[in-house]
């Protein structure tokens, strides 16, 4: 049967297209909620600790153990504290410390009090700066970090919703094939019914329970079975009649027959006495002739 | 088969998209830094004022020697160099660097030369090179004049007389005599004998109590005597040298551990040298273990050397003295126990701790002792009444002990913060195992965990 393999597909290829572009707008929605998260997350981070900072310096005493826990953040990459004339004044890396600040992100905004996200790198990273006054000196505070926790999220993210929309596909692909095929088993048993009449066994009927169109065109069937079976039985009696009757013709013929071959017997046995009788007389005559010629011979 | 095929090719078909779906929401490697590696720091550099520091990280010792000495004497302009303060970590041939220093520096000029553990500080940082680091501060400037003296402590009746001797040499050295007291006095000893308050002793028998003494002990990592003293004339390992400096120049420093005092006290019972026996009558490691909360001990055997360091340099003694009208002062001593402590519950020291001596327990955590690298230029300059552009020349010493407490990544920093501060005034800074400074108005002491700074001006 071709019908059902064609009605499947037909409904699980716009299921699956269907699955995959809710899946990726699924993720898309569920990947910027999570790195806006992530953002806000370092942005209340890096207020928090530029607002130690600003403190510290009034009490000249940097919150170094609190910018040291930030390094064991998986995504971390870097903190600086830039100075008013945009030197790196200090950092977790020693290295930087003392370099030109605007010659790594010259796209940052060092007007006062300015605070903001600058994207960069890939997969949304980038640095939170918050721009701050002490000691009537400008600060800035600029945390940079890479988002690779997202990273863990986004493939937690693209997995599961893949998975799930696989599970989910198959789900309804298998729902779909019993339902398709539940919905379908009426018709098979018109099929299997048609084959079995097309066999002779007129008696044969399909369930009509089932309901529907299916159901209509059940009763329709069996109604015809009904009726071909009806005429069939009607043929069947007509013939079986005249059977009869020509059977009982038959032996009347036969009583007959036997009749007309007793007489014919009894004709031939007639006949063959008459026959006796006529050879016994041509004998007799024979020897008539021959007594005569005898005789005449004699005479 | 062309049914076959058809759902294979629907299968494919299916799996490309699948598969194209995932790469494409799949995230691409975010380790990349979001910073290119660092730009060559440009240094606060001041030339042609009469002093110069030069350093070198280079593999052989005649040809770093040589660096130095140049870069210190292009950056001094064009003074006439008198005086050098020269410095070189434990890990070179000794005798082959100090051989370099006294080739290549004119005779003229006065050699103070010291050993350093782990690295040395200048303006541009913390240098420590694949085999060691050499520095070198070169002074030329006028109204400044320097008289070494150096002893050997070992040839010496008593530490007492070691001290006295050794700031008669300098004194005289200087062309000065016993009754033109130095400014200040730069010292630097070994940090085996554990006599050096008696050293300190003999020096203010002669230049008296309150001149500022202040310098550091040369060390290493180790307690093999990899170090070194050294003059133009003389290489000791257990000497004690000193420099007079005068000038009528201003003059600042500091001397510092910046800890807090806890309320946790007790007095010495029985000490002998560097090691106390009994804090309140009771075995002095007992007593500092508890304390420390009563988790030391656990400690003492599953530490190494300088983790165990670590801890005790974040939680030293302090010990208190007090001049003759009262006015009292602290310093810290760090404990160093070893594993063998367990068995005789004694406490040793980095320092040495006199019977009877009054103590208290002080705190600290590494951010204290990074803070101090700017703070200690302050009160240096603070306490010469200068700005940083008033100074000519700072000389820093800080303690491998401290060092020990701060996470790898800090100490590089130091430098660079105290730069920041002094705004480029040369300086040189030499880590060492124990410091000598003044507690103003009382006297000056040998001390552990301090960091130090004396700065001289230009006016």
């Amino acid at each position: 049967m071709r019908t059902l393999p064609r009605i499947i597909l037909g409904a699980t290829v716009p299921i699956l297209v269907g699955a995959i572009f809710t899946s990726y707008f699924s993720i898309y929605q569920q990947v910027s909620c999570a790195r806006s998260g992530l953002i806000a997350q370092y942005q209340d981070t890096a207020n928090l600790l530029a607002k130690e900072v600003e403190v510290g310096y009034y009490e000249s005493k940097w919150p170094f153990e609190n910018l040291a826990s930030l390094t064991q953040k998986s995504d971390f990459q870097f903190w600086w504290i830039i100075d008013e004339s945009g030197h790196i004044y200090l950092s977790n890396d020693s290295a930087y410390m003392g370099t030109d600040a605007a010659s790594y992100f010259p796209q940052i905004n060092r007007q006062p009090d300015q605070e903001g996200f600058v994207s960069a790198g890939r997969n949304g990273g980038g640095v939170y700066f918050k721009n701050f006054e002490a000691g009537q000196k400008q600060w800035s505070f600029w945390l940079g970090f890479s988002l690779a926790s997202l990273n863990q999220i986004i493939q937690r993210i693209v997995l599961v919703n893949v998975l799930v929309a696989l599970v989910s596909f198959l789900v309804i692909a298998v729902a779909l094939y019993f339902i398709i095929r539940q919905a379908m088993s009426p018709l098979d048993d018109l099929v299997r019914g048609t084959r079995t009449i097309a066999e002779g066994k007129l008696d044969h009927r399909i369930d009509t329970q089932g309901g529907g169109e299916f159901g209509y065109l059940a009763t329709a069937f069996n109604s015809m079975a009904e009726k071909v079976q009806g005429q069939y039985r009607e043929l069947e009696a007509k013939v079986k009649e005249r059977t009869a009757e020509l059977e009982k013709a038959s032996a009347q013929l036969a009583v007959e027959k036997k009749s007309a071959l007793e007489k014919a017997g009894e004709l031939e046995r007639v006949n063959a006495v008459m026959i006796g009788r006529e050879l016994k007389m041509v004998d007799l005559k024979g020897e008539n002739d021959a007594l005569k010629k005898q005789l005449g011979d004699k005479l | 088969m062309k049914k076959s095929l058809t759902f294979a090719l629907a299968l494919t078909l299916t799996a490309v998209v699948v598969g194209a779906f995932i790469y494409q929401a799949w995230p691409q490697n975010a380790k990349t830094p979001l910073v290119p590696p660092a730009e060559k720091k440009v240094a606060n550099e001041r030339v042609g004022e009469g002093v110069g520091v030069g350093w070198s990280v280079q593999d052989d010792p005649a040809a770093a020697v040589a660096e130095a000495i140049n870069m210190a004497r292009q950056r001094m302009g064009t003074a006439t160099p008198k005086f050098a303060y020269a410095v070189f970590t434990v890990d070179y041939d000794p005798d082959q660097v100090i051989g370099e220093f006294r080739k290549q520096l004119d005779p003229s000029i006065r050699i103070h030369g010291l050993t350093s553990a782990y690295g040395i500080m200048t303006n541009e940082g913390l240098h420590k090179g694949k085999v060691g680091a050499v520095a070198i501060m070169l002074i030329g400037s006028d109204r400044l004049d320097f008289g070494t003296g150096m002893v050997d402590l070992d040839q010496a009746k008593t530490p007492e007389e070691a001290g006295q001797a050794a700031i008669r040499q300098a004194i005289k050295d200087a062309g000065r005599t016993e009754k033109d007291i130095p400014n200040f006095v730069i010292i630097n000893g070994t940090p085996r004998r554990g006599d050096d308050m008696e050293v300190l002793d003999g020096i203010a028998d002669v230049i008296g109590k309150d001149t500022l003494v202040i310098g550091g002990t040369s060390g290493n990592d180790t307690n093999d005597p990899t170090w070194r003293q050294f003059t133009r004339q003389e290489t000791l390992t257990n000497g004690l040298l000193l420099t007079a400096v005068y000038t009528d120049r201003k003059v600042g420093w500091a001397f510092e551990s910046d800890f807090k005092v806890t309320d946790k006290s007790g007095i010495v019972n029985k000490s002998q040298g560097k090691i106390a026996y009994e804090i309140n009558g009771r075995p002095a490691l007992d007593v500092y273990n508890e304390w420390l909360g009563g988790g030391l001990l656990n400690q003492i055997s599953k530490l190494s050397f300088i983790d165990l360091m670590k801890v005790t340099a974040l939680n030293p003694l302090g010990r208190v003295i007090r001049n003759d009208e009262g006015l009292e002062g602290i310093y810290t001593i760090q404990p160093s126990p070893t594993p063998d402590n367990l068995k005789d519950r004694a406490l040793p020291l980095a320092a040495a701790m006199p019977q009877g001596s009054e103590i208290r327990l002080l705190a600290a955590t590494w951010q204290t002792i990074m803070n101090r690298a700017e703070n200690i230029p302050r009160q240096a300059f603070i306490k010469g009444a200068m700005t940083p552009q008033d100074a000519l020349f700072g000389i820093m010493i800080i303690c491998r002990g401290a060092a020990y407490a701060l996470p790898e990544t800090e100490l590089p920093k130091i430098p660079v913060l105290t730069d920041n501060v002094v705004e480029g005034m040369p300086f040189i800074g030499v880590i060492s195992r124990g410091e000598q400074g003044l507690l103003e108005g009382i006297r000056n002491v040998n001390a552990n965990l301090v960091e130090s700074m004396v700065v001289v001006g230009q006016k």
